[in-house]
């Protein structure tokens, strides 16, 4: 019968090409070139997987894709993705499939398109080359071992690591966000939060309702700024999924950020709470060392600048790097503000020093710098030491002082 | 592979010598001098086909494609029933990135023998209820897996027309060809045929390499093929689920199609129940496919009721008869009923089906009907097509014998089909439906 299994081959293969394109658009020579990572002993990634099987069809190798398909749904018997493809696979030995799921029954085009939404976004995953950094990532503290970068518009999340050399992608993972999206408002919006978030707890799985999966994280949502801006809700988590269900479509959730539950034990070990920063947004770009370098003088002169005021005592230009719009998280205006902070008014010499800062952008069309840095004010033999959040936002051409917070 | 196939084409007892010669060449990479031996043998055998084969195999090693494909056009034009030089055909044409060529060469390779398709569809039927499953896991339905229903796969009922492809693919021509000419053009080509019809048992049961054919792709050769031969070369070599699973489907064995050749017509007889294994398709591991193997048991002895000697004058004689009108009839029904498969109108086409109908494999009316609406109405279109019938009436009882040719979204099948109608109140209906002869 070695016609048939010539036929199949055959078949498949001229027809993959098809599917492949409705898929991935330009993405796959991007994927051809992407360096097979070693296959150590853990489990295997679905994802990897995945795109081995796309591999596969792509080189016209239905059988190893066959195989490969069959070992994805035996590892992960719920994620449901992987039956769909399985169930492609097993239909292009004898007749051509020309769209993800395209003999699938009717009766479910919902759940149908959401599956085709998830494959065409994880395989559209993009690793960014090694020399390119995250932009939203000028500066972390050095004690920030860990920085996690959400990026909406493909529904992946970046986990970096903070090294002397600066930022390294450690592994990116694809998560499901908010029904309707991002730029969340207020409760219940089914939207998920665009800003600099921290993580800020562990909640073990056991002691959660089945939907959350082996557990949650929860972050600081509403933050300063988000706050000024009338933002309200609560509860935005990052957490994993229920037991039925290996992944959940990329826009389906209340406003959460969920991985798989293998992802968020992941996470769950790695991160440091209240340290680790969560940026979330649709503008996540990657760019070159000078440019973030660049960046980062430009973030660090706005605070110099700040610095210098207040040491000089010059209310009038301190004051004008205020926004119009700034408020405190107390409500108070600008100059019930800087009154407050103003420490010993009475004497001439003070120094002011800015030390251990970090500095992130929001990656976001709406330009905002998240700054966290030690302010420490010394006048005589008087020392004051305070941790100081500000978010600057630019404001035509100036970068203004949105919200600013002192940091127990 | 290649060379392996080499060797095996090498078993024709009378010019073994020269094969073997010509197979130790290509196995000792010396192809230039293969081929000239190769061209030695056919300038004096310009018709041998094993050698002619062999030479496309040796033509195409050297990267000739167009004149492999020269030489294997041929023997599909000379040897209409072998397989191989369709497959051949394709996988160079694939090479070429001709993939409608490929398909067409391919279909022809698969139409070569019926049992091929029967195997073919079945499989296709067994992949898409894996897939089915596959989807309701994916789509979480959960509900269509409930019930899985009895297979629709096809039982062979008879295998006249899978193994000895040759000797069939000559009756059909003689029954149908009812030009005086072509009968006989006919016995002097009958001479050669078995030859070949030879190379595939002879493959299967010498070594166990039923990659005879895509083993010739493993030589689409040395990197330097352009970039459409290197990603669509590599399809057809490894061929690794299917290699192990399926058993050598063409053990017709070798000694009965020698006799056919010799004595053409009473021969179909032994063939069939001697070669009982041959058509089980066997397909994949899957479901251990519980149909085809015992077919071929059952039916032959309708089939072999009827068919004389020599088709042709029958029409005639038929036709001379004055009750054409219950011939005319019974075409009609016949018409009737093809045309409501055609167009998948599952009702009407049930109702050419008299309540006397014997479904196959034993199963209840009920069953079939249902089996039959699932197939039918699955498909995305069908389209079939009734020639050359074949009127034989007794009484109230008609048999219908005819050329079927079908293609639905899925697979195109051109095989023999025979009715027997019963009259029941002055209608004729469908009492027994059989494939093949």
């Amino acid at each position: 019968m070695s016609h048939l299994a010539f036929l199949r081959k055959w078949r498949a293969g001229s027809v993959l090409g098809v599917v492949l394109l409705s898929l991935m658009g330009g993405e796959l020579s991007y994927a051809a070139k992407k360096p097979v990572r070693a296959q150590a002993a853990r489990k295997a990634n679905p994802e990897e997987l995945l795109n081995d099987i796309y591999k596969d069809l792509a080189s016209h190798d239905l059988g190893s894709a066959q195989r490969k398909a069959d070992a994805l749904v035996e590892a992960y018997p719920n994620f449901r993705l992987g039956h769909l493809i399985r169930g492609d696979i097993l239909l292009m030995h004898t007749r051509p499939v020309t769209n993800l799921g395209a003999m699938a029954p009717p009766g479910a085009e919902t759940r149908l398109a959401d599956l085709r939404r998830e494959a065409a976004v994880r395989l559209q995953a993009e690793r960014p080359a090694p020399t390119l950094l995250p932009r939203a990532l000028l500066q972390m503290r050095k004690d920030q071992k860990h920085a996690l970068i959400v990026d909406a518009k493909h529904s992946r999340l970046y986990l970096y690591e903070n090294t002397n050399d600066g930022p390294r992608l450690l592994q990116d993972f694809y998560v499901s966000q908010g029904k309707l999206g991002i730029n969340k408002l207020k409760e219940g919006d089914m939207r998920t939060p665009v800003g600099v978030y921290y993580l800020i707890g562990r909640l073990p799985g056991v002691k959660l309702p089945d939907m959350y999966g082996k557990g949650a994280l929860p972050l600081d949502y509403p933050n300063d700024w988000d706050k000024i801006n009338g933002r309200s809700g609560s509860g935005i988590w990052v957490h994993g999924t229920p037991p039925e269900t290996f992944s959940r479509p990329p826009l389906s959730t209340d406003g959460c950020v969920v991985v798989s539950n293998d992802d968020l034990n992941f996470l769950t070990r790695t991160v440091e709470i209240g340290k680790t920063p969560i940026l979330i947004g649709d503008q996540v770009e990657f760019v070159s060392k000078e440019q973030l370098d660049k960046d980062l003088r430009q973030a660090a002169e706005l605070v110099e600048t700040w610095r210098r005021d207040v040491e000089n005592r010059d209310d009038a230009s301190l004051k004008s790097l205020y926004s119009a719009r700034f408020k405190s998280a107390a409500d108070e205006d600008i100059n019930a503000w800087l009154d407050k902070n103003r420490y010993l008014p009475g004497a001439k010499k003070i120094t002011v020093t800015v030390s251990d800062p970090s500095f992130f952008r929001q990656p976001s069309q709406e330009e905002v710098i998240v700054s966290n840095f030690t302010q420490q004010i010394v006048i005589g033999k008087f020392r004051h030491a305070v941790r100081k959040k500000q978010y600057w936002a630019k404001e035509g051409k100036n970068w203004k002082i949105v919200a600013e917070s002192n940091v127990s | 592979m290649l060379y392996c196939a080499l060797a095996l084409v090498a078993w024709a007892p009378a010019h073994a010598d020269d094969y073997a010669d010509v197979s130790k060449l290509a196995k000792a990479g010396k192809v230039v001098e293969a081929l000239n031996k190769t061209n030695e043998y056919l300038s004096k055998h310009p018709t041998d086909p094993q050698m002619r084969f062999m030479k496309g195999v040796l033509l195409t090693e050297q990267n000739k494609s167009d004149e492999a494909i020269a030489v294997f056009t041929k023997l599909t034009e000379d040897y209409k029933d072998l397989p191989e030089p369709y497959n051949n055909l394709a996988v160079l044409y694939a090479a070429n990135g001709q993939y409608d060529k490929a398909r067409a060469a391919l279909e022809k390779a698969i139409r070569t023998n019926p049992s091929y398709q029967t195997a073919y569809e079945n499989l296709g039927d067994i992949y898409g209820k894996m897939a089915s499953q596959a989807y309701d896991k994916a789509l979480a339905l959960g509900s269509s897996t409930a019930a899985p229903a009895k297979s629709k796969l096809t039982m062979l009922r008879t295998f006249s027309t899978s193994t000895g492809g040759k000797i069939v693919g000559a009756e059909t021509m003689v029954a149908q060809a009812p030009a005086p000419a072509a009968a006989p053009a006919r016995p002097a080509a009958g001479t050669q045929p078995p030859l070949i019809s030879q190379l595939p048992p002879q493959n299967a049961a010498q070594a166990n390499a039923p990659q005879r054919i895509p083993a010739l792709s493993v030589s689409p050769p040395p990197a330097t093929a352009p970039k459409v031969a290197a990603t669509v070369a590599p399809v057809p070599a490894p061929a690794p689920a299917a290699a192990k699973p399926l058993p050598a489907p063409v053990p017709a064995p070798a000694p009965a199609a020698v006799k056919v050749a010799a004595a053409p017509v009473p021969a179909p007889l032994p063939a069939p129940v001697k070669a009982a294994p041959a058509p089980a398709p066997a397909p994949v591991k899957v479901a251990a496919a519980p149909a085809p193997a015992p077919a071929p048991v059952v039916a032959p002895p309708p089939a072999k009721v009827e068919p004389p000697k020599p088709a042709k004058p029958e029409p005639e004689k038929v036709a001379a008869k004055p009750d054409t009108s219950e011939r005319d009839a019974v075409i009609a029904q016949v018409n009737g009923w093809a045309k409501a498969w055609a167009a998948q109108n599952v009702d009407s086409y049930l109702g050419y089906y008299s309540q006397q109908f014997e479904p196959p494999k034993g199963v209840s009316r009920k069953a079939w009907a249902d089996e039959r609406r699932a197939r039918i109405e699955g498909k995305g279109r069908i389209h079939v097509e009734i020639a050359a019938p074949e009127v034989k009436i007794d009484g109230n009882t008609a048999r219908v014998t005819f050329r079927q040719t079908y293609e639905s979204d899925r697979l195109s099948a051109r095989s023999r089909k025979t009715l027997v109608m019963v009259k029941n109140g002055g209608k004729w209906q469908i009492k027994q439906e059989v494939s093949g002869n």
